[in-house]
């Protein structure tokens, strides 16, 4: 796998002009300090290191590859942790964890499945209305399924201003470096019957 | 017992049978968005689990440990110690109990966060029970975690934010609090009753259920069982045929088993597929031993070199090497043991020694004395080194044809050195007195070393080896199989003794042989079993309940996680707890 040039190129401007918004709010606060203001230079920063820290393993899925170390881990746990971390953008919307169909151990890397879960909750808050809901399912024979759904138009919705797809194209590296025998992951976006989308990350 | 489930409790028909067993049973949960406005200056987290931890952050540059130090603070761990270095990180934990310690990857150029571990696992400075979580940068992480000799409780990628942080460290507290059953049973030396314990954790907390299944697989190794340990392996790749450690046990069950070939085909395919993973190669050594093969040992080890280039790696190398008479392997090889622990308290005073014998055997020994010069003072505060030392000087004088400075330092070496021991003191001492052409000091300060451990494979070898090495193999069946059957003798008799029921004569035979070989494992195994034995016939004597505690103490320090030490501790239980009806 190697990375697109003009991906990069577009990731790096990405991220450029975050550091630039992030530069002015903290250039704002030497003039006026709020904890408003220190909240949004906060939130900026968190956002510009998660930005910064996909491109850099996107970059290593690339140039050297994704060795995950997949260990046995309870999926309940990780998503609570996934979901303490979540730097929301959209305090207003609803967050729901179902743990209805989630196995007790799961087999994954931590660190890079939260990744690209983190990814896929900063696309799906994009474009929810009022709801996301996180959840886990597989076991035994089946492969194990994080899903992130959210309530709203759907995939293929054209925003004014567009994304860099770095959020997906991580999923997929992070998907495809799960490998067990001659199967490996997949990352995929669809249509939820109910209305909205749906993100599925399956690991072997 | 049923087969482990990681759902439910109790489904013995099915073995993670399908979504049904499967799934977790948690109805949809409301969680509300986290780092809101509302909760957006971290309050402090009234948690008295994590209230009561002391914590030590480990890393080289300031502002990071700091940073972690404020954050885990204002989450709840108040005792929050720093280290810059690795020495400073040893250092303090030698004197305080750590709980946690969080230690970042990257520490300075002599050793990384991977060595000061191993530094601290093997000479057990760190409790069993403390979590060590590794740092590592975005870049690295898993080349670091796929090739770990000691693995950590946790990994964690930079940047690291104290909740992340918090949450491995609560769900390593939830993890220590489901197995606390079997680690206190393990505590006790209760071997058994650990593997009761995994078994309670099987049926009662399956989420735990991989965990007690790969303590359970060790603890019947250790127990002699391989064939229940292997049952527990086979357990564990049913839920995942992948899992390394569960073929590595399955490897390790056949090595038990005496199934040597079985072994080696076992640890050959892990490493076929995980060529990073560090314990089947020791594991393939251990077959080549057992085989006899020391050019394999060789090879496998300088393998495992090669992923792990590390100081301890090194060492075993350089003692195989020397063990099969490829001294410039065992030179370069000890060299390279001092220079990744050059200046650091993870260096070992042994290293030196080893390097400074290798040098001798290879007629260079003027480099021998160089390398024992360089010596800093303080080792030399220890009798052992001290001994060692000198016997290797003596050796070094004797080679460059210096006899009055060889004899001056041999006979400081006898006066430093504690005969009744087989270590390497007495050992290089021996080889001391062949070079001095005191064949019969040489000899009996052989048998003695043979004697004190007559059943330590190693010394034996040893011995051997400085009577070829002083052209002297003939004396081999005198001095080194005849030492071995001096003790069997003895031993032999305080059996026949205690067979005719003749106990306090028999003791006196093993208490009078302790007296001359105080560290005599196979000695101290039979005087703990005797007096067992005694009590379990005359009842319980306080005095013989203190002895048999002293030598199961000693024994544990021998024989580390010695099969035949684990069965006399529980021994001793049933023994004690039967007088004491």
């Amino acid at each position: 796998m190697t990375m697109d040039a003009s991906l990069a190129a577009v990731i790096v401007h990405d991220i450029k002009n975050a550091l630039g918004v992030l530069e002015g709010q903290l250039q704002q606060m030497t003039v006026v300090q709020t904890t408003q203001d220190a909240q949004q230079a906060y939130r900026s920063c968190v956002a510009l290191r998660e930005r910064l820290v996909a491109f850099l393993t996107l970059y290593k899925a690339s140039s050297q590859g994704l060795n995950p170390r997949i260990v046995a881990a309870s999926p309940e746990d990780f998503l609570r942790m996934v979901l303490r971390d979540h730097m929301t953008t959209r305090p207003e919307l609803e967050i729901a964890l179902d743990l209805s169909q989630a196995p007790l151990v799961g087999f994954f890397d931590e660190h890079l499945v939260g990744l690209a879960l983190e990814a896929a909750l900063q696309n799906a808050a994009r474009f929810a209305r009022t709801r996301i809901e996180i959840g886990c399912s597989g076991g035994a024979d089946a492969p194990l399924c994080y899903t992130v759904r959210d309530d709203g138009p759907g995939p293929g919705t054209v925003e004014s201003v567009r994304s860099t797809g770095l959020g997906m194209e991580l999923c997929a590296a992070i998907a495809q470096a799960h490998r067990k025998g001659g199967a490996s992951g997949s990352a995929r976006l669809e249509s939820d019957p109910r209305g909205g989308a749906l993100f599925m990350l399956q690991l072997p | 017992m049923p087969d482990y489930c990681p759902t439910k409790s109790c489904c013995p028909e099915k073995f993670l049978g399908g979504p049904d067993f499967f799934a977790a049973n948690f109805l949809l949960s409301v969680v509300s968005s986290p780092h809101t406005d509302t909760d957006f200056h971290m309050a402090t987290i009234i948690n008295q689990r994590l209230g009561k931890l002391r914590a030590l952050v480990v890393d080289d540059m300031a502002n990071m440990r700091q940073n972690i130090r404020i954050q885990i603070g204002q989450l709840g761990i108040p005792n929050v110690d720093q280290a810059g270095t690795p020495d400073e990180a040893i250092s303090l934990i030698r004197r305080h109990h750590y709980d946690v310690v969080i230690c970042d990857y990257n520490l300075n150029r002599e050793t990384n966060g991977q060595q000061l571990l191993e530094h601290l696992r093997s000479q057990r400075i760190l409790p069993a029970a403390a979590m060590f979580i590794m740092v590592t940068a975005e870049s690295s992480y898993d080349l670091v975690a796929s090739a770990a000799e000691f693995e950590p409780d946790a990994y964690l990628v930079k940047p690291l934010t104290g909740s992340r942080l918090l949450d491995r460290i609560e769900r390593l507290l939830d993890r220590q609090a489901a197995l606390r059953p079997v680690a206190d049973r393990l505590q006790l030396k209760d071997v058994a009753g650990a593997v009761d314990e995994c078994d309670r954790v099987l049926q009662g907390a399956p989420k735990w259920g991989l965990d007690a299944l790969r303590i359970k697989g060790n603890a019947l190794l250790e127990l002699g069982k391989p064939e229940e340990a292997m049952d527990a392996y086979r357990k564990a790749l049913r839920v995942r045929d992948d899992l390394v450690w569960a073929k590595l046990g399955i490897a390790r069950c056949h090595h038990a088993a005496g199934q040597m070939e079985e072994a080696r085909t076992a640890a050959a395919d892990i490493i076929e597929n995980n060529a990073r993973y560090i314990p089947a190669y020791d594991l393939l050594a251990r077959v080549a031993e057992a085989e006899g093969n020391e050019r394999e040992v060789l090879e496998v080890l300088n393998q495992s070199y090669e992923v792990i280039p590390s100081a301890r790696r090194s060492r075993m190398v350089g003692d195989a090497a020397y063990r099969n008479g490829d001294l410039e392997l065992a030179a370069s090889s000890f060299g390279k043991a001092l220079q990744h622990t050059r200046g650091s308290l993870t260096a070992q005073p042994s290293d030196l020694l080893a390097l400074a014998q290798v040098h001798v055997d290879a007629g260079a020994p003027d480099l021998a004395l160089q390398a024992l010069a360089s010596a800093p003072r303080h080792y030399a505060e220890t009798p052992a080194f001290a001994a060692t030392e000198a016997a290797l000087q003596a050796q070094a004088h004797a080679a460059r044809g210096d006899s009055a400075a060889a004899e001056a330092a041999y006979q400081s070496a006898r006066g430093l050195a504690d005969t009744t021991r087989g270590d390497a003191a007495v050992l290089a001492l021996a080889k001391a007195a062949f070079s001095l052409g005191r064949d019969e000091e040489g000899s009996a300060l052989l048998s003695s070393a043979v004697k004190a451990d007559h059943e330590n494979a190693r010394t034996i070898s040893l011995a051997r080896k400085v009577l070829r090495d002083a052209g002297k193999e003939a004396l081999t069946g005198e001095v080194v199989d005849g030492a071995m059957n001096q003790v069997a003798t003895v031993l032999a008799e305080a059996n026949a003794l205690m067979r005719k029921a003749r106990f306090d004569e028999s003791l006196a035979e093993l208490e009078r042989a302790l007296q001359a070989l105080p560290e005599n494992t196979a000695v101290l195994l039979a005087a703990a079993q005797l007096y067992l034995l005694w009590m379990s016939q005359k009842g319980l004597n306080l005095d013989y309940v203190a002895k048999v505690n002293a030598y199961l103490a000693k024994l544990d320090l021998l024989l580390p996680g010695n099969e035949r030490v684990f069965k006399m501790y529980r021994f001793m239980r049933e023994t004690l707890s039967r007088a004491g009806k």
